[in-house]
This record gives C-alpha cells, structure tokens and sequence, in this order.
C-alpha cells in the first residue's frame, strides 16, 4: 500500500469519526467554545512542566487550572506571554524573545532570550552565537526600576501601557490623528509627513508585537495603517515563520523596508524579519496555557 | 411583494447549501485544526460572516469552493493560535505503546502515525495533502482554495509526500 493510499483512508477515517452535530441556527448570539482551548492547554501545560524545566525555570507555584476570562485577559496570577522571534540581521542570526509581563503596569516582569541560526517547529534552536536564557528582567515592563520613564510618565501611543491600550479609541481616525501629532511631537523639529508616518509603522509594529492589544484594536490600528498616504500594501507577504498575510510598507531609507503583516482576521502576524505569537502563561518563566489570536 | 418572496426564496437557498454543506465542511476543518469542537466553530464563524453578506447562491459550485477557501483561511488562522501550545506538547508527548501484532491494529497504528505527520507538516503542505486526497480536489481546485499558484501546489505537494513516504519508511524500519 502505497503512502498516498495511507494518506486517503487515514483522512477519511479522522474526517468520519468527526462526530455529527446540526447545523446551529444562523444570525443569532452564539455560545463559543472558548472554554475547550484553555482547559485542553492547561492539561498541556501541566503535562509539559516536566518535560520543559531545561528551558523554564521551575517555579514554586501549583500549576493553576485555567479559567478563561474574556478577550484574552489574564485571570488573577496569570501574566501575558509573547514569543518573538527576530532575524537581527548579523548573518542570519535569530533572536527568540520570551517575554512575561503582568497586566499591572508597575507589576514585574521576566524574559528569556535564546540566540541561533536556525528555526525548528517555530522556536530558535540554540547555538553557537550568543546567550541562552532568563535575562534581567524589571519593573514596568520595559522599564526596570520604579523611577524609570515606564513607570513615571504618562502612557502614549508610542509608549503604551496594558491600561491604555484597553481603554484607548478604536476609531482608525481618531487613533490616525493622535499617532501622527505624537510622532511629530517626538521627532525633530521640522520633520516632514513622510519621515513621522515611517516612524508611526514602525511603532505600531512595536506596539502590536507587544502584549495586551485588544483583537478590536488590531483591527482598528490595520485601518490606520492602510490609510497612510502612499502605503504599499502587497498580498501574501510572510513573516519570519513563513506565514502569509497582507503587508503594509514603505520604503526605508538605510534598511530597505518598514513592513508590518496581518492575517485574514486583522491580527499581527510580524513583518518579513520578525514572527509574535501571543498568549497567556500561570505566571513568569512560565510555558504558556492558552494562545491568542 | 414580488422583491420580498424572491428574498424568502434566495435565504431559503442559502439556508439549504449551508445546512447541505455543514458536516462535509465541519470534517475538513477538522483535519486543518485537530479538533472537532474547534472545526465546528471554524465553520459557524464562516457562516456567520457569510449570512451576513447573504450572497446569492446561484452558482452552487462556485459557492461551495468559497466557502471551502473560507473555511480553509479561517482554519489557518485558528491554527496559528493554538501552535505554540501544540509545540510544547509535543516536547512532552509519551511514545506509544507498541501495539499487538494484528494486522487492523497495525494499519490503524500506520493510519495515526501518518496522521501524526500530517499535523506536524508545515500549514501549506498540510492544506494541500487534505484538499488533494481527502477532499479529491485538482490540483488547479487546491490552488484556488488555498490561493496560491499551481506551481506551488505541486512543489507542496511533492515536498510533502516525500517527507512522509521518508518518515513512515522509518517508522516501519522500527517496527
């Protein structure tokens, strides 16, 4: 039996054990499933905390059963987990950023950071160019003392906190007005419309691959950014991992391109250099239970 | 009058199709997402956005393969998701059992362990290995599903089966 005929009973056996159920009615409030995802990745990570204390720290805490708070918010003792892998652009070197940030502003926060030149399965295999492991982590994420900036000065677009991107405007006008008058403000004097909007993608790039962005806001943000003047959008462009979206660029004038990618749904999926996935873990150095779109 | 009973009759025939093409659709996100509950989702989510639009269902097979393209995005997406979680998993999975020595056992230890590789291939290559041999598509019907170019169907394609025929080889020099 050839492989081929494998792959045709093996399919049509899975797709038939599929159980049947109706079809719900249509146009009409529904109740989601979104119960199955963090109580199946609570079991995943129970079950791997084992297998994964060479890459996390082991932590005193029980393992939490996960109860889904909406939106992707964490629940008390969870913190948001991000996974960014970066080509830094040294000769292929990869950086993999794990970063574990409370929901609280002043709350503290940890990192792990492994350096490689290769990708396997989505995650830098380690090696050979530079450090692997927890790194310093701080207070106000990302500052690292109590009497830094990200702890004293008021939040902004361009340096956002976990507050204010839950309560900031979805209107992509609003949002566009504001994100252009502080790019100015914090840009040279003089500067004109075309330098400060290349700042504006490059720091909602930042802000997306950061925690904490409502889907809501994603999708708003998309909507600035497709509104910039002379943007390029180009179809099927892939991040880092190879995943496809729509991506929104302008031409840079030292690095080539600022680009920025989002998927079908209007969630960041990175830019050509870079790949974040989003989450949320039962505390820091912790592996993630439940990932968010 | 005569506007509002060819609207009944158009909801009507969407109603129709989507209730027709539930399960089939509902069997094919499960083999993109692993998942049964979650392939259920994937498909209301589609229909949702679809009732919305009430789209005119005059071509059915022209509606059908939109809504299997659909289903196949919306399933991608859902994918990427929970794929971080699945990684972690994976580092922590038991090894079977080896199974008894009867042959229905020993197929459907073949049947999982190919599917096992299914899962694991890249998100492309596995779209066009179920659109291809569960779905029975051409390969010019999976590259429109998918959106991407025939070219790319069968490099995914050979890509993929080649990784399989070289991974189930080594899982029966194992056995």
């Amino acid at each position: 039996m050839t492989v081929e005929d494998d792959l045709v009973a093996a399919l049509h056996a899975r797709a038939d054990a599929v159980p049947h159920s109706p079809m719900p009615p249509l146009g009409t409030p529904r109740a989601q499933r979104k119960w199955l995802m963090p109580v199946a990745a609570a079991a995943a990570a129970i079950l791997v905390a084992a297998a994964a204390v060479f890459m996390f720290r082991p932590d005193d805490g029980a393992a939490p059963v996960a109860t889904a708070p909406p939106d992707g918010v964490p629940a008390a003792g969870e913190v948001y987990y991000s996974l960014r892998l970066t080509d830094i652009g040294a000769g292929n070197v990869i950086r993999e950023t794990q970063l574990w940030q409370p929901a609280e502003r002043e709350g503290a926060w940890s990192q792990h950071i492994a350096m490689g030149l290769k990708i396997q399965d989505g995650r830098v295999v380690p090696g050979g160019v530079g450090e692997v492991g927890f790194r310093p982590g701080g207070v106000c994420y990302p500052g690292f003392e109590a009497s830094d900036d990200a702890c004293t000065t008021g939040p902004s677009w361009f340096s956002p906190t976990i507050e204010f991107l839950a309560t900031a405007s979805r209107d992509p006008a609003i949002i566009g007005q504001e994100l252009h008058a502080e790019a100015l403000a914090k840009l040279a004097t003089g500067t004109d419309d075309h330098t400060a909007y290349l700042a504006e993608l490059h720091m909602i790039g930042e802000l997306l691959a950061g925690n904490g962005v409502p889907p809501e806001l994603s999708r708003a943000l998309r909507q600035v950014i497709a509104a910039m003047p002379g943007i390029e959008v180009t179809e099927g462009m892939a991040n880092l991992l190879g995943e496809r979206g729509t991506g929104y660029s302008y031409p840079h004038p030292k690095n080539g391109k600022v680009a920025v990618i989002f998927d079908a749904d209007g969630q960041y999926l990175g830019s050509p250099k870079e790949s974040v996935h989003h989450g949320i873990a039962p505390g820091l150095g912790k592996p993630p239970s439940r990932m968010l779109g | 009058m005569a506007t509002e009973v060819t609207q009944r009759i158009e909801v009507a025939a969407l109603q129709g199709v989507l209730e027709q093409q539930w399960m089939p659709l509902v069997r094919l996100a499960a083999l993109l997402v692993d998942d049964s509950d979650t392939a259920a989702d994937v498909v209301q989510d589609c229909y949702e956005a679809v009732w919305r639009l009430q789209p005119d269902v005059g071509d059915a097979e022209h509606f059908v393969a939109y809504l299997r393209k659909a289903v196949v995005n919306r399933s991608r997406s859902r994918l990427r998701r929970v794929r971080t979680v699945r990684r972690f998993l994976a580092q922590a999975r038991p090894p079977a059992d080896a199974p008894p020595a009867d042959r229905e056992l020993l197929a459907a230890e073949r049947h999982r362990e190919l599917l096992g590789h299914v899962d694991r291939l890249p998100t492309r290559q596995r779209e066009v290995i179920v659109l291809r041999y569960y779905c029975g598509l051409s390969e010019l019907d999976t590259a429109a599903a998918i959106g991407i170019s025939l070219g790319t169907v069968k490099s995914s394609a050979h890509r993929a089966i080649t990784a399989l025929r070289r991974q189930m080889k080594d899982f029966s020099d194992d056995r």
